[in-house]
């Protein structure tokens, strides 16, 4: 088999609620990039990769460029055996692994439909029927926060991460975290997303206000150190998000001991192959997983899905079903949240047929 | 002073020779550059250049320096570029990361910043006189038989110091390169050899503890992990380069003691103003350091010499520069060129290269305006 043709589009993603985080960061309307890779055996791979501006080193309008710098390797090359061609991709151009990640999808995409079975097949085998979601609340007023848990939890919803830092008052973000604990009883778990936004100082006395309550805290500050320090003058567990992105990363964190659950995102290491690699060295950390992307539709979605399904159910502490936070859906009838949790797509490679009437012509085509 | 307008321009870059590093699995040919002249309210222009070592070598290329300017550019419209400060951390909000295309920007704002002054940057950088600046020659990798005449060939062009890329997967090559080169070596030169993260941990330690060699030994590996383990192991001092991207990764290497020197280069780091803080740290930790460019024209070229040449000489190696290996000159005459194995920089207002803009052709890009 090998790859004929990649065509490549644009596709503007508005949120149903606007998204705020710490540093004025947001996710109003957000532009996903999607890709089909195209052989000569008929058979297509779907991949996606969603940027959300000014958060990571990586941005939408960088994937085309990338994409045409590695397409002399991509084009007539066999799709099947993803990590070899990912290597020789890796020898074309250094790092960009975001854009990568949209590659790798398509190509293990292609690899489980050349082999007739569901993408999890291939990841380890499945482990569960179905994952729990987390939901994330946007940082406005705390009263305003609660009773989006409460509506949330109505549905079903057991996990709730609240964003923190948007008006960078460390009271707030206190009072932010008691209220969501309140609103939602005791046992679902609550956990408080600087999102690098805060300062040790001011993470450090939000940590010491609710340290009375059942929460964890995520990624307070850009640097591990920070982080790691945040942790050791609180007595809640962390979670890390940003600061962990690859193999060293994870292994400083683990080092450090604050990397008590971690945000495993396919765009942040790579695709799929990387994603892999990272979810088997946190089983080895016995560090809890959140398997997800940094924002996107459905085929990023469906990707991580296929990685959390194959994963010892005991160490995924939730999934994110990204597609369900914004418009259009780029398959209709892929996997919808239901009762708090969510399945992979059923069928070959990553289960999902795009919709082309919402796609439109391409926006670039590599052949 | 406000920014009204930025334009940029590509220019490819072919070299005089195809050029082959870290064991010859690096091939390169042509280089692609993108200028930006930033043009401000009472009528300045202030000139930048960023240019990927191909895109197999840096986490960088071309394409996406231009890409990347669609956002980084509009955010600089309107605002001060006088303070560069303030640039930087826009640009750093507006887009995480992107060194490569940040730097064009950071030294555009820096010429500006030079011409407000009517001082050369040279002295903006702290420096009271701008000594010559050594030059190193950098030595494609090949056989030792045509390394060794390489480094005659540079020799006789007034080069002292020389950087003699290695690296493969055969350390008995390795071995052999290193000591032809050594017992070539001309009276009072000297040589580094750069590996290009080429070894793993285990091939650099048997390597450099085999060879009678005490020069210093650049990025022997992939990781700052990688090359710390082999610091702690090998005689000769270790000068790192690639795995240097942030000033975070500076601090780590000084805190793992992963070497005894770095490269610093405007384009890998973001521009003069992050290099010139990771120059200080560099001076105040008492590291060594090559201070040049990554790749560019003449231009490029002079931003990192003014830099050099500001650097005290106990913690200065010699520095490369990328024309002397260019077909294409697209500013001819001008900036740092090479004198018997030196360059001075301009004692013009700024950075003291400004381009012919009508030579270059019609801009890819125009922000503002």
């Amino acid at each position: 088999m090998r790859i004929t043709r990649v065509a490549l589009w644009h596709v503007p993603l508005t949120s149903h609620v606007v998204y705020r985080m710490a540093d004025g960061k947001t996710c109003d309307s957000v532009e996903t990039v999607v890709l089909r890779i195209e052989t000569d055996s008929g058979l297509t791979g779907w991949g996606e990769v969603c940027p959300i501006p000014r958060y990571l080193p990586a941005y939408a309008r960088g994937v085309a460029p990338a994409l045409e710098e590695m397409a002399p390797v991509l084009l007539g090359a066999d799709p099947i055996g993803v990590e070899a061609l990912m290597g020789r991709l890796d020898n074309c151009l250094r790092g960009h692994v975001y854009a990568k990640s949209a590659i790798d999808i398509a190509l293990w995409d292609l690899t489980a439909k050349a082999a007739g079975l569901p993408l999890h097949a291939f990841l380890g085998g499945r482990r569960v029927a179905d994952m729990p979601l987390y939901h994330s609340i946007t940082c406005v007023e705390p009263e305003e926060m609660a009773r989006m848990a409460i509506e949330a939890a109505r549905q079903g919803m057991t996990q709730f991460q609240a964003k923190l830092g948007a008006d960078a008052d460390w009271q707030a973000d206190a009072e932010r975290l008691a209220r969501i604990r309140e609103a939602v009883g005791e046992g679902p778990l609550v956990y408080g997303d600087w999102n690098c936004g805060s300062t040790r100082l001011d993470a450090i006395r939000t940590a010491r206000a609710v340290a009375h309550l059942d929460v964890m805290l995520e990624q307070p500050c850009a640097t591990l150190e920070e982080c790691a320090a945040v942790n050791a003058a609180s007595s809640l567990p962390m979670k890390l998000d940003e600061s962990v992105h690859d193999t060293a990363s994870l292994m400083q964190a683990a080092a450090l001991g604050c990397m008590d659950a971690a945000a495993l995102k396919l765009s942040k290491f790579g695709g799929l192959s990387a994603l892999r690699r990272a979810r088997d060295l946190c089983l080895h950390f016995g560090t809890k997983m959140c398997i997800e992307d940094t924002w996107g539709s459905d085929i990023a979605t469906a990707a991580a899905l296929h990685l959390a399904a194959a994963t010892p159910p005991e160490r995924v502490m939730n999934v994110c079903d990204l597609s369900g936070y914004v418009a259009p859906r780029l398959d209709p009838n892929a996997p919808r949240r239901c009762n708090g949790r969510i399945v992979p797509p059923e069928g070959p490679g990553l289960g999902l047929v795009p919709d082309p009437d919402v796609l439109g012509e391409p926006c670039r085509i590599f052949d | 002073m406000r920014i009204t307008e930025i334009r940029v321009w590509q220019r490819d870059l072919p070299l005089i020779k195809p050029y082959r590093l870290s064991g010859g699995r690096l091939l390169f040919e042509r280089l692609d550059s993108t200028f930006v002249a930033i043009r401000t309210d009472d009528g300045g222009v202030g000139w930048g250049e960023a240019c990927p070592w191909g895109h197999t070598y840096l986490p960088a290329h071309g394409a996406g320096v231009r890409a990347a300017l669609e956002l980084l550019a509009p955010a600089l419209i309107g605002t001060d570029p006088l303070a560069l400060d303030a640039v930087n951390r826009r640009m750093d909000v507006a887009l995480p990361g992107h060194a490569e295309a940040k730097s064009a920007l950071d030294v555009a704002c820096w010429d500006l910043l030079g011409q407000a002054a009517g001082m050369p940057l040279w002295r903006l950088f702290g420096a009271d006189e701008a000594p010559p600046v050594a030059l190193n020659s950098s030595i494609s990798t090949g056989t030792p038989q045509e390394m060794v005449a390489l480094i005659r060939d540079a020799a006789a062009r007034g080069y002292t110091v020389h950087s003699a890329k290695i690296g493969g997967t055969d350390s008995a090559a390795d071995i052999e390169r290193m000591t032809a080169i050594s017992e070539d070596l001309p009276a009072g030169h000297a040589v580094t050899f750069d590996v290009n993260r080429a070894w793993t941990p285990g091939v650099a330690v048997q390597v450099l503890n085999a060879v009678p060699s005490r020069d210093w030994v650049e990025q022997p590996c992939e990781t700052l992990d990688q090359c710390a383990h082999v610091a702690e192991r090998v005689p000769q001092p270790i000068m790192l380069d690639e795995c240097m991207l942030t000033h975070q990764d500076h601090l780590e290497a000084w805190k793992r003691r992963a070497c005894e020197g770095v490269k610093v280069k405007p384009n890998r780091v973001g521009g003069l103003t992050k290099a010139r803080r990771i120059r200080d740290f560099g001076v105040a930790v008492g590291w060594r350091m090559h201070i040049e460019d990554v790749g560019g024209s003449a231009l490029a070229d002079t931003a990192a010499i003014h830099l050099a040449a500001s650097t005290p000489q106990e913690n200065r190696l010699a520095s490369w520069i990328c024309h002397d290996h260019l077909a294409e000159d697209p500013v001819p005459g001008q900036g740092v060129r090479n004198c018997n194995g030196h360059v001075v920089p301009p004692d013009a207002p700024g950075l003291g290269v400004v381009p012919d803009a009508d030579g270059f052709g019609d801009p890819v890009a125009i922000y503002g305006g």
